[in-house]
């Protein structure tokens, strides 16, 4: 934060600006350089976020069954939210969504990570990490909807195809249908889109070590596994920390792959807490219900986001 | 003793030798270029689809047998998506905009200002930043729709403002604080007031900030599904990341079709990317690090 404790407008502002209109409106903004420059952030954010955040919790207190008129329910609707054995079995597939997409991210994109670092061509450098970039960077449907047609569950899907032109099987398989695959398959896409963003923060955590401590070790006779152990990892503590927390987060609320790649099926077995607040919401218009497990979603997150934070500015201090 | 020694050094000349050729260029580039392909052959092989007919998708070949822009024109035309892809850019551009002209001074101001209540503000700004978008959909939907402005691009833009705009204040905050403080009073020693110095002095040096952050702004505003699905029902005011999803309800979905849409969505990010990517390095790395 800025150590400078001044509210006062700059040197010399008495006559600089003269009498003139544009002068004295030239004088006022100076003086109130903090609120003009503040001030119209601030406003946006309390109008688009503050008062829809206010009324989601308002919400969650009310019963609106589709068809009755809206009333007051106090904690009704979290108490049949947390007596639903159906939202129990979502929370739990989003946990294994979530978590699944954070380990294969986290360990391709370090993996991608020390590998780029170890090339020495600029060039080539580039052209990999730009490369691999893509995956991040393109529209997040349009992922999921690419991932659903290579999936197909029909000879003309692009991997069953490829399957059974090599031979390995005789008829296409219905990856998206099975029970079993489908939610490994969308949190493999899940990992796919967010791999990029891994790999950005650990190559500058490498980045960020420095040579002499890796010239030490190599006089010390360690091998690369000993320095990758002593060196390099607890140098990339943090990163691991803001990595793991970014992209759990996001995936736990994560919503633009699975409901164009399944929308929460086969069944219901890939529908997570936001395609479920959605069909709540969205779909059978019970507003209220909706906002109960949205204000869920926000309180896991936000002890999660406190205790994590918490933990990685314990980490920076030592 | 020395026998020990000898056993040591020779365990670990034989060990460092397994490790110098995992990180020897050929297991390298090997995993680099497996990943490459993991991320690259999916998105050539829609480009491959999009150049087929729809009835071509069930031939079962890879390469288009004759390679022809009729699903483009199916797409754009036909289906008047031309309107997605300007509706993408108009709101992406708006977005960057109205996101870039109230996060710089915000984050200015955060950075060198102290004020009353100045990190808890901060900390709620950092709040909305973590805040699930996806809890506010239904107050949205509903906030957008009393407004008037369900299915118009205001409606789809004050929402992008909405998802963009703290992460934006955060990210300039912590550029302005990599320019040393030192240099604004230096300014204002000669005779500079606060808001010459910010403009003079400390916004030329923050400009590959302010260029990674619009770079962002506008892809994370052309990427986004969500919103732009809770706000929008029609080609009035879908953006071109939405309109790709409408195929699916299609009886049959024209696979060609749907292909040619997801290239015309994914180009400019594409193209992004490919010119701007050591911005999008610096943005992410801000918005990620630093305290």
């Amino acid at each position: 934060m800025a150590t400078e404790g001044d509210l006062e407008p700059g040197p010399a502002t008495s006559d600089r600006f003269g009498s003139s209109i544009g002068g004295r409106v030239h004088r006022f903004v100076n003086e109130h350089t903090l609120a003009f420059m503040l001030g119209p952030a601030l406003v946006v954010i309390t109008a688009i976020f503050i008062y829809p955040v206010l009324f989601l919790f308002y919400q969650s207190l009310i019963l609106t069954v589709p068809g009755l008129p809206a009333q007051f329910a106090g904690l009704d609707n979290y108490v049949t939210m947390l007596r639903s054995d159906q939202f129990w079995t979502f929370f739990e597939q989003t946990l294994i969504y979530s978590t699944g997409s954070l380990v294969i991210t986290v360990v391709s994109g370090l993996t991608i990570a020390l590998g780029i670092n170890q090339v020495s061509r600029k060039w080539l450098r580039n052209t990999y990490s730009t490369l691999l970039m893509l995956a991040w960077a393109i529209p997040i449907a349009v992922v999921a909807l690419i991932w659903r047609q290579i999936l197909l569950g029909t000879e003309f899907g692009a991997l069953n195809m490829l399957l059974m032109n090599v031979g390995l099987i005789s008829s296409p398989i219905a990856f998206l249908a099975n029970p079993d695959l489908a939610l490994i398959i969308v949190l493999l896409v899940d990992a796919w889109a967010r791999m990029p963003f891994a790999m950005v923060v650990f190559l500058a955590g490498l980045q960020s070590i420095p040579q002499h401590l890796y010239d030490a070790a190599y006089v010390d006779g360690a091998t690369t596994l000993q320095t990758f152990r002593a060196v390099t990892l607890p140098r990339l503590r943090p990163y691991f920390a803001i990595v793991g927390l970014i992209t759990w987060m996001f995936a736990f609320r994560a919503f633009a792959i699975i409901f164009p790649m399944t929308n929460g099926g086969p069944g219901s077995r890939t529908t997570v807490l936001s395609i479920h607040i959605y069909r709540k919401g969205m779909v059978n218009l019970n507003f209220g219900y909706a906002a109960a497990v949205a204000v869920f979603l926000v309180v896991v997150t936000v002890v999660v986001a406190t205790a994590y934070v918490t933990q990685i500015i314990g980490s920076i201090d030592q | 003793m020395s026998l020990k020694e000898n056993n040591e050094r020779i365990s670990y000349e034989t060990r460092q030798r397994v490790w110098d050729v995992i990180e020897g260029p050929m297991i390298v580039h090997l995993v680099l270029g497996l990943s490459v392909f993991i991320v690259i052959s999916p998105l050539l092989w829609e480009l491959l689809t999009s150049f087929k007919t729809n009835e071509a998708v069930y031939n079962l070949n890879f390469i288009p047998a004759d390679p022809t822009l009729s699903s483009y024109y199916d797409v754009l035309i036909a289906r008047g998506y031309w309107k997605a892809m300007l509706n993408s850019i108009i709101i992406s551009s708006t977005t960057t905009v109205i996101v870039i002209l109230l996060s710089v001074p915000a984050g200015y101001a955060f950075s060198r200002f102290r004020f009353p209540f100045d990190n808890l503000i901060f900390i709620g700004v950092l709040f909305s930043r973590l805040f699930p978008p996806i809890g506010l959909i239904v107050p949205y939907y509903q906030i957008m729709t009393s407004l008037g402005l369900l299915n118009t691009l205001p409606g789809v833009i004050v929402a992008q403002v909405y998802l963009w705009l703290p992460l934006m204040v955060y990210i300039m905050r912590n550029f302005f604080i990599s320019i040393p403080q030192e240099l604004d009073e230096s300014a204002r020693v000669d005779g500079c007031t606060r808001l010459q110095a910010f403009k003079h002095v400390v916004l030329p040096l923050a400009k590959p900030g302010i260029a990674a952050c619009a770079i962002l702004t506008f892809l994370y505003s052309w990427r986004e599904f969500l919103f732009s699905l809770i706000v929008t029902r029609n080609l009035d005011a879908q953006p071109i990341s939405v309109a790709v999803y409408r195929f699916v309800g299609d009886v049959s979905v024209s696979w060609a079709s749907l292909a040619a849409a997801c290239v015309l969505a994914l180009i400019p990010t594409a193209i992004v990317v490919f010119t701007f990517q050591r911005y999008i390095v610096s943005g992410l790395t801000a918005g990620a690090l630093k305290q």
